[in-house]
């Protein structure tokens, strides 16, 4: 929390230059789960690796910054290895649990794996409302506890890897 | 630093309560929306929302639906409902497994394609024995 | 030697089964069921068909519907029909001879109410394009003027337009698409099919446990579901409706089913009209025709041609008519009035 004060001092060359590396790290990260898929068979089912980088980011960059992250890394990865239907669900997923997770680290009530947890959850649902809307059925529903849960679990492990993550990168890879 | 420390004992306590609420939300739903599943009479086939076909599933059947977003062959064996293959970017829909239990659904976000099995006595008993509507 | 025969013996012997075998099971294979979806002519299409190598039978079906679709397309700069409209005269393939005199025989039978030639009005109104506008008086009275004298014809195998004409065979195609369908379904020894080409239906056979199909006629506004329920086997069942295609401006609703003589939306007091025949093409094309001359002229007309086709009337004040035809074929939940010879 310290740090993201902090984030006043940075020159925009070390902005950039740090959002360009974290932008190369959730782009592998998503390249990461696109060759290997997670073998259950329900749309929407994923670890979100790339979301480690958006979590961590909240706790020590400005928040704008790692929206940029964010985003640029959907559209990235969309057009690398997705479609336009895939960056809509991206998107989506990504900007509701951000604003979440954002919103959770400003109530200081939950450590990062609440927030994660919320974030989890919250991308799931985002998704799953999209594609209802896109496919203007409410049959899918049917995932939704699936989703929640599969929202759950991904939140949990992410969640306790940026914990562990974070402990390091206060110490040494954020420059002040 | 140290009001940070002092507190995260209180933090995990509301994770702990958090991930609680979700799982018993997640629970509470899963009855919800999988009540009474029992074998199904038919399988509905909606294409962008619409209803496109509906697959008794007493006949074996191979249904190829070709739009121009792609294709998908649904097959009906031994009352259950599957996809044989699509060509669709992801194969969510030819992966899953089959499905014969009403409220069981297959879904192809790509094509935009839904398949769900339904009981009988939902909205096809007012279709009577109709094969086909002229209009 | 006997050894040596034996073993030339038991080959052949192999050889004769193997070929039995095969022949038993290629023509008393097992019978399956695969139905076909596609988008063809502006439309959701399916074909379901029952038999040996059915998947073949409704694969052969869309690939044919596919070509047609494109052969004749009045947009498609590499199309016959648009090469006819643009040069005036083309030599026509089977499938455009075949379209040409059907259309000509149903224009005579009907005193035009049918009429191939009425592409430019369409256009006009831009039913054709989507672009949907009232054009004005002057206009149409000049396009239905250059109809009324539109020359079509066909020597051997070549086909001529007179000045100014074109053609469109919108308003038959997919009864020939259907036609086309059940021929191919034939060939391939397809006893039970069922095809539904965007809601003109054509039922060939019985089904599978030997019942008739059963084709509802869908009603024109929200008070009922179905007009009624044909059972029926080896018939198209063909509806033109004003409400399957139409925009408003100014208040009125203008539909797209237009009458040639006026060049305006048909106003004989027809709200929905089925035609019930063995022959799809005529099915499709006497629906329009029959829209566009109400119910006088078309009890007329059945009444000379009953061998031909029967067909389902509903007015704009709620009365609906059948003709004797298929009275035994028809039910409904409304009362109607049976029109006899």
């Amino acid at each position: 929390m310290l740090l993201q004060n902090n984030g006043n001092k940075k020159t925009p060359a070390i902005l950039v230059a740090q959002s360009g590396v974290l932008i190369a790290l959730a782009l592998v990260f998503s390249y990461v789960e696109h060759i290997i898929p997670i073998p259950i068979p329900v749309p929407g089912v994923k670890l979100g690796l790339a979301n480690l980088v958006t979590l961590t980011g909240l706790f020590f960059l400005n928040p704008i910054q790692v929206f940029i992250i964010l985003v640029s890394r959907i559209l990235l990865a969309g057009f690398m290895f997705g479609n336009l239907s895939t960056i809509i669900y991206s998107l989506a997923g990504g900007i509701i649990s951000f604003l979440l997770m954002y919103g959770a680290t400003k109530l200081k009530s939950f450590s990062p794996l609440g927030i994660s947890l919320l974030g989890g959850v919250f991308h799931n649902l985002a998704q799953l409302a999209v594609a209802c809307l896109i496919l203007k059925s409410t049959t899918l529903l049917a995932y939704l506890p699936v989703l929640m849960i599969s929202g759950i679990t991904a939140g949990a492990l992410i969640g306790i890897v940026s914990k562990t993550v974070s402990a390091y990168v206060n110490r040494r890879i954020i420059p002040d | 630093m140290s009001s940070h420390q002092k507190s995260a004992s209180r933090l995990l306590k509301n994770d702990i309560v958090l991930l609680a609420i979700l799982v018993v939300a997640a629970l509470i739903l899963f009855p919800i929306v999988s009540h009474s599943k029992k074998p199904g009479a038919y399988a509905l086939v909606e294409l962008d929302g619409a209803e496109y076909a509906t697959l008794s599933l007493d006949t074996d059947t191979t249904l190829t639906v070709t739009t121009d977003r792609g294709t998908n062959t649904i097959v009906v064996r031994n009352r259950e409902v599957s996809v044989e293959s699509a060509d669709c970017p992801d194969l969510i829909c030819v992966n899953h497994a089959s499905i014969s239990l009403t409220g069981e659904v297959i879904v192809c976000l790509p094509h935009k394609l839904v398949i769900t099995i339904k009981s009988d006595n939902s909205a096809k008993e007012s279709e009577g024995s109709i094969d086909a509507v002229a209009e | 030697m006997i050894r040596k025969n034996i073993k030339l013996i038991a080959l052949l012997a192999l050889i004769i089964i193997t070929a039995g075998i095969a022949l038993c099971l290629h023509y008393f294979g097992a019978e399956t069921t695969s139905e076909e979806s596609f988008y063809a002519m502006d439309t959701y299409m399916s074909v379901k068909a029952t038999g040996r190598d059915s998947e073949g039978a409704v694969e052969a079906v869309r690939d044919a519907i596919m070509t047609l679709d494109s052969d004749l397309s009045v947009t498609n700069p590499e199309s016959l029909v648009y090469r006819l409209n643009s040069d005036g005269s083309c030599v026509a393939d089977k499938d455009m001879q075949y379209l040409i005199s059907r259309s000509l025989d149903v224009t005579a039978m009907t005193d035009g109410a049918f009429n191939i030639c009425i592409y430019p009005i369409m256009k006009e109104w831009g039913f054709t394009t989507g672009e949907y506008k009232v054009p004005d008086a002057s206009t149409l009275a000049t396009l239905c003027g250059a109809l009324r004298s539109a020359k079509v014809a066909l020597q051997g195998d070549t086909v001529t337009l007179s000045e100014g004409t074109m053609i469109d065979f919108g308003g038959i195609a997919k009864g020939y698409a259907t036609k086309v369908a059940v021929d191919l379904l034939t060939d391939r020894k397809i006893k039970s099919a069922l095809i539904n080409l965007g809601g003109n239906v054509y039922a060939l056979g019985k089904k599978t446990d030997g019942s008739l199909w059963n084709v509802a006629v869908k009603s024109p506004d929200d008070s009922i579901k179905y007009l009624g329920v044909l059972s029926i086997c080896d018939k198209a069942v063909i509806t033109s409706g004003g409400y399957e295609r139409y925009f408003e401006e100014g208040g009125v609703t203008y539909h797209h089913i237009i009458d040639p003589s006026t060049g305006y939306p048909a106003d004989s007091g027809a709200k929905s009209v089925t035609v019930v025949s063995s022959d799809p093409t005529l099915a499709d094309a006497l629906s329009t025709a029959i829209f566009v001359m109400g119910r006088d002229k078309a009890t007329k007309l059945w009444r000379e041609n009953s061998s031909l086709f029967d067909f389902i009337y509903f007015d704009d004040s709620g009365n609906l008519y059948i003709t004797e035809g298929i009275k035994d074929e028809f039910s409904s939940e409304i009362s109607f009035e049976i029109i006899e010879k």
